[in-house]
């Protein structure tokens, strides 16, 4: 305790120099008030000291006592290492006491505020992917379209270019006459009449009707 | 309470599908509706078939005897299966042969697009392409009447009406024979009339060549 309280005491000495440099009672008032302000400095550390800590904090705490006298603090308990700054940010001296409950009880009772910021992110997230994810099948649509419509006018113009190709690309030959009359001569010759209608099929003889 | 509500399931479950009973009725009734339409199909095919066979006896009448109708009756059944082998042999024969004559007629429509393209006279091969045309529609009419009288043959009940099954045999012969008629018909007018028009055609041409030959000489 002498170590530790050394370090506070050579921070105290310059104030004690000015002190004793002006008035004698006045330093000590100082020093009382350096005294409170040490007591109130320090209330909200033995508050957390006190106040029994979430899983959370004593697990924290745990590796801080081997922490705790590097820091000029008096007494051995180590508080989070956040905790005593923002004390520190909290300059009021008269409530020492109500000012760091939130602060303590905030990170201690830490469940429901990063729950619901988790959901959020959870949700901002999901929201992210739906929209990305409409992005992209808006995107593939509009390249399926384009596309087809592409074909489709490709295909278009290529029956207009044969259709107007066909008639002006052959005038008639007398070997055109000759491959059509050749054709129907194929075509009719194929063909028996006797053979198909023949009267046998239907006789007496053939039905067995005799 | 649960026996009425686990009702409809029995029934479903009683039924053996996932229709409804209204589903089920509305089906039924579907399946009589077309049970009755293709009965009464049946039943106005018959009475059609009948009224043919009855004008046939009539034309008929003076070539069917007693005698014959005995001899029909007696021997008509196995005759009416060969009637059903001809009838597939004729009908593997016709359609090619309509076929065919499509071919040609599409052939040749073809041709006169393109001399009408050109500029060329196409009138007398038009007339005969259009009398082609009508003798093929006049084919295929004898020929769905010839197989008319086929089925006709095939269907009826000859043993109960021999004269029936005699006349509707004279007449599929006489349209078998004119059926025939109509082929060689329009061979002969293939042959004859639109080759001498696709000879005229080729001769046009020819000469249009010397023409514009000798003009550019």
């Amino acid at each position: 305790m002498d170590d530790k309280n050394s370090p506070t005491q050579d921070k105290q000495e310059p104030e004690q120099d000015m002190v004793v440099s002006a008035e004698g009672a006045m330093s000590a008032e100082e020093h009382t008030e350096t005294a409170q302000e040490q007591a109130a400095a320090t209330p909200p550390q033995s508050i957390m000291d006190v106040s029994p800590p979430p899983a959370e904090t004593a697990v924290e705490s745990e590796p801080m006592p081997d922490l705790a006298p590097e820091p000029p603090s008096d007494e051995p308990v180590a508080a989070p290492a956040e905790t005593p700054t923002q004390e520190a940010a909290v300059p009021s001296q008269e409530t020492p006491v109500v000012a760091p409950q939130p602060d303590v009880i905030a990170p201690t009772g830490a469940d429901p505020a990063p729950v619901i910021s988790e959901a959020k992110k959870s949700s901002r997230g999901l929201m992210v992917a739906i929209a990305v994810i409409l992005a992209l099948v808006l995107a593939a649509i509009a390249v399926l379209v384009y596309m087809k419509s592409q074909s489709t006018t490709k295909k278009e113009a290529s029956k207009t270019n044969t259709t107007a190709q066909t008639p002006a690309a052959s005038p008639v030959t007398t070997t055109d006459v000759d491959t059509a009359s050749s054709d129907v001569d194929s075509a009719i010759s194929s063909l028996d009449e006797n053979k198909d209608f023949s009267a046998d099929s239907l006789s007496d003889k053939s039905l067995g009707l005799q | 309470m649960p026996a009425i509500i686990l009702t409809p399931v029995a029934v479903q479950a009683v039924s053996g599908t996932n229709k409804l009973p209204s589903e089920t009725i509305k089906t039924a009734s579907a399946e009589t509706t077309v049970a009755t339409t293709e009965s009464e199909d049946t039943t106005n095919k018959t009475t059609e078939r009948q009224a043919r066979l009855e004008t046939l006896k009539t034309t008929f009448k003076s070539k069917i005897d007693d005698a014959t109708k005995k001899r029909v009756a007696l021997k008509c059944k196995p005759a009416q299966a060969l009637v059903g082998a001809a009838d597939k042999v004729d009908k593997a024969n016709i359609i090619p042969r309509q076929s065919s004559y499509k071919k040609i007629v599409e052939k040749v429509q073809k041709l006169i697009d393109r001399l009408k393209a050109d500029g060329k006279d196409t009138a007398a091969i038009e007339a005969a392409l259009t009398t082609l045309s009508q003798k093929i529609d006049a084919f295929n009419a004898d020929v769905t009447a010839y197989q008319q009288t086929i089925s006709d043959l095939k269907e009826l009940d000859c043993t109960a009406d021999p004269a029936a099954f005699q006349a509707a045999l004279l007449e599929a012969r006489t349209q078998r024979e004119t059926a025939r008629t109509a082929a060689i018909d329009i061979r002969t007018f293939i042959n004859s009339t639109l080759k001498t028009a696709l000879q005229a055609v080729k001769t046009s041409l020819k000469t249009t060549k010397t023409t514009d030959t000798g003009g550019n000489q």
